[in-house]
């Protein structure tokens, strides 16, 4: 396995967690545990351009990794922590997953 | 029939008395609709400006019970869909949104947010702050076994009316589970509802919750609703701890009490007797009696007069003449009443009352409370109601409790200082001290708005009456004439002197109406005397049933062992219920149960708390079960001389 793809399932590991903590309202734990998986986050998008670089078939739609970051930092400004939540799972998650299967 | 009127429809079929007071809620919002805004609400929508066609700014309530200042604006409230198909539930308030679901899948998320709470256990009482559109309490409903309840607390019932307009509401309307209460309408009802529902053995399985953004929504009404918890939990170990402290003195004294019950009355047996306008005076003993005690002769005849058990003294020494007393600690020292003076004013009591008191007093006895129900079940065999007014934890508590039973419809408080009178704790210059009383201190606000020093047991007996006064029924009213002390919100503040001026006009013959009222059992006198007689026979019952139950737990936990799948198990486990309802169907089981319980405390705290794994949650169950049954036998054993004293005293008293 790539060192890419496993800092990514560590990164989506740590997205379940805190997006769970969310969703149970246990908002100082997750709070304290985001700037950690915004680190990690920021990490596995810097490793994702680093594996385009090296696999040109690799599809990356930067608009959309991008645009899916903003919402959530939008949703974070706004203190709208569902929200957070619903990016984070459904948009951000959900597209490291797709990436993810086509890694070696 | 619109979605507004097919939910409307639902409560009626199901749930008639809420259907009613929603109903009659609507109707106020209608008529003040009509009348438009008071200048009250004018003021308000000066400040707050905001409201939907519909519900307008909240003034319904403006100046009743302090609500209207804790009233929220919502300046929107919508329901879109989710991408999941769901209903989505946004509030604006003060230009801030709060989506309270999910825009993605809301269904998910009250998975995700149930899976932090444990919903397995047995007799569950989950109490949450905010219905929303109902998806969280779908999610839980899933998840809760059908011995549990759902104490769903909605603060906003503009948000309700809207959910009540937008989606159907019939599953949780028509299940038995939710318990509904709705801020405006019958909020009151959450307290006394749970804690007829709580006791010490389910708080550890507790859980309080709210709905994901109703706390930031409605911050006042989520700080009351977690105190009411509080205070129920609170009261609750208050009780538990009360009850292991006394549980001896509390048998022991009911047990020897058992020979007055022939001869006894009890509270219901005068309901209607007095006139309902002559005021009732609860007299106790706060550093304030000595005040305004003198001022009690003019009300002599003219009220009824009730001392509580520490006031009695006071009242002799000065010659002032009172109606009756009552007494509720079972360890309440027998000098406070062992005057001859009061030998024959009636004394209202609970069985478990102090024995030394109630033999040396030669009077009417009445009892107003029951250990356990084994008056309540003596009573109800002969078809006769046992009224059990709440005693709130003091005598002055359960005094006023037992003038409401009454009827009477003006209780005045004296002495009811709940606050010390400089150094001192009583009347007369007296001082007594509570343990860790240093550590309880605490400020209260006085009946003049400035601080009074207290401590912990006074607050949490101010605490009781304020919330019993909030419940009181149309018509009834206390009157705090203390004219000291602690400030009893929803009292009316007056002097004695003004009390006795304005409403003591009538005399009554108070003591002909005690004297003209016969015992609760005069017709059953025999019948009476071979109930109680019986007991004995009851306690050996119960002893071989635990001895019997406790041999087959053994067998049965000896099988789950070897075969933990054994359909024997079934027939062990039928065995154990038959001798659980036999020996709860015995009437001394009452007298025994409080008795038990506080040498049962760890086996009853773990009684309702399971694992999840069935087979280990079997075992602990049928461990626990046989450790309870040997507690059982000890306890009749341990109770065997008591028992027979109790029946040589029933015989003596003829």
């Amino acid at each position: 396995m790539s060192g890419e793809k496993e800092k990514m399932q560590q990164t989506i590991q740590a997205i379940d967690e805190v997006v769970d903590l969310f969703y149970q309202q246990r908002l100082k734990q997750a709070l304290d545990q985001l700037d950690g998986v915004i680190q990690d986050i920021m990490g596995t998008v810097d490793g994702l351009f680093q594996y385009r670089e090296a696999h040109q078939e690799f599809a990356l739609d930067e608009q959309r990794l991008t645009g899916t970051l903003t919402e959530a930092m939008q949703a974070l400004e706004d203190q709208d922590l569902v929200m957070l939540a619903d990016v984070l799972q459904y948009e951000f998650k959900e597209y490291l997953e797709e990436l993810e299967g086509q890694m070696e | 029939m619109d979605m507004l009127e097919r939910n409307m429809e639902t409560f009626r079929k199901n749930r008639g008395l809420l259907y009613l007071q929603l109903l009659k809620y609507r109707q106020e919002l209608e008529k003040s609709q009509e009348a438009g805004p008071s200048e009250e609400d004018a003021a308000e929508s000066d400040e707050a400006p905001g409201g939907t066609a519909d519900f307008p700014v909240d003034g319904l309530r403006a100046g009743e019970d302090g609500l209207a200042e804790q009233k929220p604006v919502l300046d929107r409230i919508e329901t879109s869909i989710a991408r999941d198909g769901s209903p989505v539930l946004t509030v604006e308030k003060g230009g801030t949104t709060y989506r309270l679901n999910s825009m993605y899948r809301p269904q998910a998320e009250a998975e995700k947010w149930c899976d932090q709470y444990a919903f397995q256990n047995l007799r569950m009482n989950i109490l949450m702050f905010g219905m929303g559109n109902g998806i969280f309490v779908r999610s839980m409903l899933k998840r809760v076994g059908t011995d549990s309840k759902i104490f769903l607390y909605e603060p906003s019932m503009e948000i309700f009316f809207h959910v009540l307009s937008e989606l159907d509401l019939s599953e949780y309307i028509t299940n038995p589970n939710i318990l509904f209460y709705f801020e405006g309408v019958n909020e009151k009802d959450f307290y006394v509802d749970l804690r007829g529902r709580t006791h010490w053995s389910n708080l550890s399985t507790q859980i309080d919750c709210n709905h994901p953004g109703y706390d930031k929504l409605f911050p006042k009404e989520y700080k009351k609703f977690r105190d009411w918890i509080t205070e129920c939990d609170v009261t609750e170990v208050v009780n538990r701890n009360t009850g292991v402290f006394f549980a001896q003195s509390l048998t022991s004294n009911a047990l020897k009490n058992l020979a007055y019950v022939p001869q006894a009355r009890q509270v219901d047996d005068y309901i209607n007797a007095f006139p309902h306008d002559m005021p009732a005076i609860v007299v106790s003993a706060g550093p304030s009696l000595d005040k305004n005690i003198e001022e009690l002769r003019r009300a002599e005849g003219k009220a009824f007069i009730m001392a509580t058990d520490t006031a009695v003294r006071h009242l002799l020494e000065k010659g002032i003449a009172f109606d009756c007393m009552v007494t509720v600690d079972p360890k309440k020292p027998a000098y406070y009443m062992n005057l001859p003076e009061c030998r024959q004013i009636p004394l209202i009591c609970g069985l478990e009352a102090n024995n030394e008191i109630l033999d040396y007093h030669q009077g009417q006895k009445i009892w107003f409370r029951d250990s356990g129900n084994y008056l309540f079940n003596l009573y109800e065999k002969y078809k006769k109601v046992f009224q059990m007014p709440s005693t709130g934890g003091s005598v002055a508590t359960s005094a006023l409790s037992i003038c409401v039973a009454l009827h009477f419809h003006k209780v005045v408080l004296i002495g009811q200082d709940l606050a010390y009178g400089g150094e001192f704790t009583h009347a007369g210059g007296k001082v007594s001290h509570i343990k860790n009383e240093a550590t309880t201190a605490c400020m209260l606000e006085g009946i003049d708005g400035k601080p009074v020093k207290s401590r912990g047991d006074w607050k949490m007996y101010l605490d009781w009456f304020e919330k019993y006064i909030e419940r009181l029924p149309e018509g009834y009213e206390v009157i705090d004439a203390t004219e000291g002390g602690a400030l009893i919100h929803g009292s009316t503040l007056m002097t004695l002197r003004e009390v006795i001026d304005t409403y003591c006009k009538e005399s009554v013959d108070i003591a002909g109406i005690f004297a003209g009222t016969e015992p609760s059992f005069s017709a059953y006198q025999k019948e009476i005397k071979a109930d109680l007689f019986h007991l004995e026979k009851e306690f050996r019952n119960i002893s071989y049933k635990a001895g019997q139950a406790a041999e087959t737990v053994k067998k049965a936990l000896a099988l789950m062992d070897r075969e933990p799948d054994s359909l024997k198990l079934n027939d062990y486990t039928r065995e154990i219920t038959k001798a659980n309802q036999f020996i709860e169907k015995q009437n001394a089981y009452q007298l025994l149960d409080q008795y038990i319980e506080s040498r049962s405390i760890d086996i009853v705290g773990e009684i309702n708390v399971l694992s999840g794994d069935e087979i280990q949650d079997r075992r602990d169950t049928m461990d626990r079960a046989g450790r309870l049954y040997q507690v059982i036998i000890d306890a009749v054993e341990e109770l065997e001389p008591e028992v027979k004293k109790a029946m040589d005293r029933i015989r003596q008293a003829g």
